[in-house]
């Protein structure tokens, strides 16, 4: 094999220590691009951007180097119906990169592609011989090795990282273990023979190869044939666990080593900087941005003598006693958000929940983290690393400080694990039956001394009126109404209070209504399938995972109630039902108790793997809406039947559910376009309000 | 007649008017620095231009934004604007700022508001408790806001409503307002308050507003009470009654207007400041404005569309790269819009400044004297070619002031 990724990127050691724990510095250096001097960071995107960054401002705001993208943020619609992916035909000139070029990276950056986001959502579904699983934005999919492989071929980035076969969210079996070295070697090869098959004599893309998180005995086969047979083809290292850093074969210790395990504060950077890792990806950059948190600390820690205690990682922005305080986030720091701007302004835009406030915490984190890793490098040149590593773990904090405000609005494929440092909290995708049990046994049981038959429409509307003059502080509960019938409010116990515009609940906290169990609503639960029963219990946890990363604490309780028979056990109440939503607590009286904006969309091939045309009256509901599993064809809402109406000129219509919008807020409906035309009278407007409901309620 | 004005915080001078429309260039010289008339205002309503930062916000060429009185008296709030000093400072915005009087967002957003001769009822959002807005409250707040322009407060119902005595009645009750605006603005030397003619679609009750609000000699008019409904062909004659009723020599605004048609026919109706929410709002749902009309880039075409958003836009999104831009694709934006709030923030910069440039070409041609060519070329190329398709209340309204768009020459 061709030796010629060496002449791409050099990476040169100018500490390299004998000891073999020592931490080095060194410099990166891609042809064409800044070098790198490391220890470094390299920020993780999404779809092409840092998250809340647009291109201008990273630019000119940040002193980012290099960026991380993954090909699941581009591949979506190629990985459900083997649509080329767009990127891929974004025109460049010859030496320049189709992925660079769409996200409009600028030419001086090193532009790194790997297969998951960072960090990785967890997938369903474990991985093939030859192929990964993934989740994109429109759901989880398979990502087969020729398809990585061309995908590096047509989006030509400076550094791919290789597909290795590593478990995300747990621990893989002595069994499993035997087949990742096997396997991650095989696509290896795959990836090797494709790159040196498009390349016309000018290498434009660097290899790095993965270092597996299992024990070194137990990937020496694979490890041995990269040593052998791969090694000139290898630019780089990618490891995922800082304690496989003694896998590394001899003959390739001197290659970069890019970090991509969890690194959840910088004392846990420093440790993997202790073991050689040259560069890193820093997720709790952007988790703690979403969480409104100014980070604040700086390497070496700045002894302060009149400290008591440890000091905090970061501060909590959302607090109100920045309200008039008209400092910087910090007093010396010289980011952009800090010479501009002041912490009054910051908590504000918080408050105010105004996308600006995320935008000036990204760019002063991120500059945080920049000067972090530049004192490292200069500790470790000073040869003082270790003594200050040891006070900066003293001086400050194990962990980031918890969020309290909530965060920007996530989506589906955002999603990030709640803890720093700790266990994850988000439960695992799609682990129901027993997940679901143990919620199920510490709900919130209403009491049985109710006549449910006696509440009607009536007393409901009352209740909306009382509610008006909740309080709007988010409290503490999400609640979930499982209920027999429409009479569900007289199990809520007596401080919990509603209030029925924009759906949000107050008063010891918010009530989400199940967005829809289609087919069994309204039948009866004795003639459910327990089937059926686990998809409902599967929305549910879907549900809270929505909410979780929201900071909306997910001590999820179920309201339920039955009028037989008060104690929710799952798989023998008779007549429960699940109730959707508020048009069915409001006593079907309108058909159209939703109340959002149509839009329309082009119809196609939908998320419930049904293809429609524009003549087709079909719509796509929100996300929360549909509550796509592990398989988006089989939402039970797909095929339900919905009722729509135009306010403005009473025109109603029937649709039948076939897609996911995802940019709909909760109410919002993408309608095809004749069914759109029906209602608004032409596709002039774009965007008019609707009220809706589900035909299915009507009972 | 008098071309320009001077009042303690505000210097207005025409510098050229159409020989054909009754379009008007203008420099409005505030305590925030020059601007150039007509301008479109882009909207940041919590004292954040939806996501830009101040300095993108100036590079679109804007210097003067709105801020809604409404959301900063609930947040920050007027104590915590009174210890830092006003919005200026709370933003970062070196620019000028105009303050509406909060009461059409009380209106429009509270459902349970009411008018009385006081001012306006309603329940707080925050603890449900009763409140009142009166006029002394709204300026009382923008003072603090340290708006260089700030509204009074007024009377707005639907001009739509058929209800002529409830029309009237809001008309003389916002001349009353007007008053107590004035007496209780207690920063004349470095704010600016305009009134805003009310009287819906009756002519006849703009005239009479129109003389009694120009009597009181406030720096700068607002047309109120418009874009709410009614259809264009009553929205065109009423701004271009009240453009003849109103002083020459004095800034004239126009509130919530943003569409490119209605601004460009509002200018030859002699209008010179506007509004809205719509350019920023309408980015956010994946929509760029361009010069034929609005491109959803969510849809499903523009996955492959490696165009820029608007070939000759020079908004840092659309210029190439080698012009120091980003030469963002259709393509990219379809991939991040309503995923990525990087998508939103791109799209909102172009929005805004193809308004602002709009504007400033707008203001080009009549300098030059060339507007009724300008609107020539400009609803040409928004149809196709096709002056038929040019909606008629445009060329009804433009024939008023002289320009034939079906018959030219
Ligand atoms: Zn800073
Ligand atoms: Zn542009």
């Amino acid at each position: 094999m061709a030796g010629h990724s060496s002449e791409l990127v050099s990476f040169q050691l100018s500490r390299l220590q004998s000891d073999e724990d020592g931490p080095r510095i060194g410099r990166l250096i891609f042809q064409g691009r800044d070098p790198i001097d490391t220890p470094h960071y390299v920020a993780i995107s999404s779809r092409g951007a840092v998250p809340h960054l647009s291109q201008d401002m990273m630019r000119e705001n940040t002193s980012i180097r290099a960026l991380y993208t993954a090909v699941e943020d581009f591949i979506e619609k190629a990985s459900l119906h083997s649509q080329v992916p767009p990127v891929f035909n974004c025109p460049t000139s010859a030496d320049e990169s189709p992925l660079r070029k769409f996200i409009a990276l600028q030419k001086d950056a090193l532009l790194i592609l790997g297969t998951r986001r960072i960090p990785p959502l967890p997938c369903p579904a474990s991985s093939t011989a030859s192929s990964i699983s993934i989740i994109t934005s429109l759901g989880v999919g398979m990502l087969e090795c020729t398809d990585y492989a061309e995908a590096v071929q047509k989006l030509r980035p400076d550094i791919v990282l290789g597909m290795g076969d590593v478990l995300f969210g747990h621990k893989p079996s002595v069994k499993r273990k035997d087949v990742m070295g096997d396997r991650t070697l095989a696509w290896l090869k795959e990836l090797i023979s494709a790159m040196e098959d498009e390349d016309d004599g000018t290498p434009r893309t660097a290899l790095f190869a993965p270092i597996l998180p299992i024990e070194a005995e137990q990937q020496s086969y694979y490890v041995g044939a990269l040593q052998d047979e791969l090694r000139d083809s290898v630019s780089g290292l990618v490891l995922y666990d800082s304690a496989s850093v003694g896998a590394i074969p001899e003959n390739m210790r001197g290659l970069p080593r890019l970090y991509l395990g969890d690194a959840t504060s910088p004392h846990r950077l420093l440790d993997a900087m202790a073991l050689d890792m040259d560069v890193f990806t820093v997720s709790f950059i952007t988790e703690a941005t979403d969480a409104g948190i100014a980070l604040d600390f700086s390497f070496p820690a700045l002894s302060d003598a009149n400290t008591v205690g440890q000091l905090p990682l970061g501060i909590d922005m959302w607090s109100s006693a920045f309200a008039h305080n008209v400092s910087p986030l910090l007093g010396n720091c010289q980011c952009y958000t800090c010479t501009n701007h002041h912490r009054a302004f910051v908590q504000h835009l918080l408050n105010a929940k105004e996308m600006l406030g995320w935008v000036l915490l990204q760019l002063h984190n991120h500059h945080i983290v920049d000067e972090f890793f530049a004192g490292a490098r200069d500790s470790i040149h000073g040869g003082s690393f270790e003594g200050e590593r040891l006070m900066f773990e003293k001086t400050y904090t194990a962990e980031l400080p918890a969020k309290t405000g909530q965060g920007p609005r996530l989506r589906g494929y955002q999603f990030r694990s709640e803890g720093k440092g700790g266990p994850r909290k988000n439960p695992i995708a799609f682990r129901p039956l027993d997940d679901g049990k143990e919620k199920l046994a510490e709900a919130a049981l209403p009491s049985s001394d109710v006549d449910a038959e006696n509440l009607g429409l009536q007393e409901f509307a009352e209740k909306l009126e009382l509610c008006n003059t909740c309080s709007f502080t988010v409290t503490t509960q999400i609640f979930l109404a499982v209920c027999s019938n429409r009479k569900i409010f007289q199990s809520i116990p007596a401080n919990v209070c509603i209030v029925p515009l924009n759906g949000h609940l107050v008063n010891g906290g918010y009530i989400f209504f199940v967005p829809f169990v289609g087919s069994f609503v309204g039948s009866n639960m004795t003639s459910t399938t327990p089937t059926k029963w686990l998809k409902a219990i599967q929305s549910l946890i879907y549900i809270q995972q929505i909410f979780a990363p929201l900071n909306i604490p997910s001590s999820l309780s179920f309201i339920s109630c039955s009028h037989k028979n008060l104690t929710l056990k799952l798989l023998d109440t008779l007549n429960m039902k699940i109730i959707l939503s508020l048009s069915v607590l409001a006593g079907l009286r309108l058909a159209s108790a939703r109340i959002g904006d149509l839009t329309y969309f082009s119809a196609g091939l939908g998320s419930c793997g049904i293809t429609s045309t524009g003549n087709d009256a079909v719509v796509a509901l929100s996300l929360p809406m549909m509550a796509n599993g592990d398989n988006p064809n089989t939402n039970f809402m797909c095929g339900s039947q919905i009722s729509i109406r135009n306010p403005t000129t009473g025109q109603t219509a029937e649709a039948t559910v076939v897609d996911t919008c995802q940019a709909c807020a909760l109410n919002d409906i993408d309608a095809s376009e004749s069914l759109f035309s029906t209602l608004a009278g032409g596709l002039g407007a774009g965007r008019v309000p609707v009220e809706w409901g589900e035909n299915i309620l009507r009972d | 007649m008098s071309t320009s004005s001077k009042s303690p915080a505000l210097e207005f001078e025409i510098i050229a008017k159409c020989s054909t429309t009754k379009a008007r260039a203008s420099i409005l010289t505030l305590p925030h620095g020059p601007v150039l008339l007509p301008m479109f205002m882009p909207v940041a309503t919590q004292a954040s231009l939806k996501g830009l930062t101040p300095k993108q916000l100036a590079r679109t060429g804007c210097n003067l934004c709105l801020n809604n009185t409404y959301h900063l008296g609930l947040k920050p709030g007027q104590d915590v604007l009174e210890k830092l000093g006003g919005a200026h400072v709370l933003q970062g915005w070196n620019g000028n700022i105009l303050t509406d009087s909060g009461g059409f967002q009380m209106v429009s957003l509270l459902k349970l508001a009411k008018v009385t001769e006081e001012g306006v009822r309603f329940l707080s959002p925050h603890d449900g408790t009763p409140m009142l807005l009166t006029p002394e409250h709204s300026i009382s707040l923008q003072n603090t806001i340290g708006s260089d322009i700030i509204m009074q407060l007024d009377d707005v119902i639907a001009t739509t409503s058929p209800d002529a005595e409830r029309m009237r009645e809001a008309m003389e009750r916002s001349i009353r307002w007007l008053d107590r605006c004035i007496a209780a603005h207690k920063k004349p030397a470095t704010q600016n308050l305009f009134c805003i003619i009310q009287g819906g679609l009756d002519l006849g009750m703009r005239k009479v507003c129109c003389e009694e609000m120009a009597r009181r000699d406030t720096p700068g008019i607002a047309i109120g009470g418009l874009s709410g409904g009614e259809d264009k062909v009553s929205y065109c004659q009423v701004v271009n009654a009240c453009t003849n009723w109103l002083p020459q020599n004095k800034p004239r605004y126009v509130m919530g207007v943003g569409y490119p048609e209605d601004l460009l026919v509002s200018v030859a109706l002699g209008a010179d400041m506007f509004d809205c929410v719509w350019p920023t709002r309408t980015a956010r749902f994946g929509n760029a404005i361009v010069p034929t009309g609005n491109l959803n880039l969510r849809h499903a075409s523009f996955a492959n569309d490696f165009a820029t958003i608007e070939a000759d836009c020079k908004c840092p999104c659309c210029r190439p790269e080698e012009d120091g831009g980003l030469g963002i694709t259709r393509a990219y934006i379809h991939h991040v819009a309503a995923k990525e709030t990087a998508g939103a923030h791109l799209l909102t910069m172009h929005n805004v400044h193809y308004l602002l440039s709009l504007m400033g070409r707008v203001r080009a041609a009549i300098v030059e004297d060339r507007y009724p060519e300008f609107l020539r070329a400009y609803f040409s190329k928004a149809y196709g070619g096709d002056m038929t398709r040019v909606p008629t209340w445009a060329v009804t309204a433009l024939r008023e002031v002289g320009v034939d768009l079906l018959n030219w020459r």
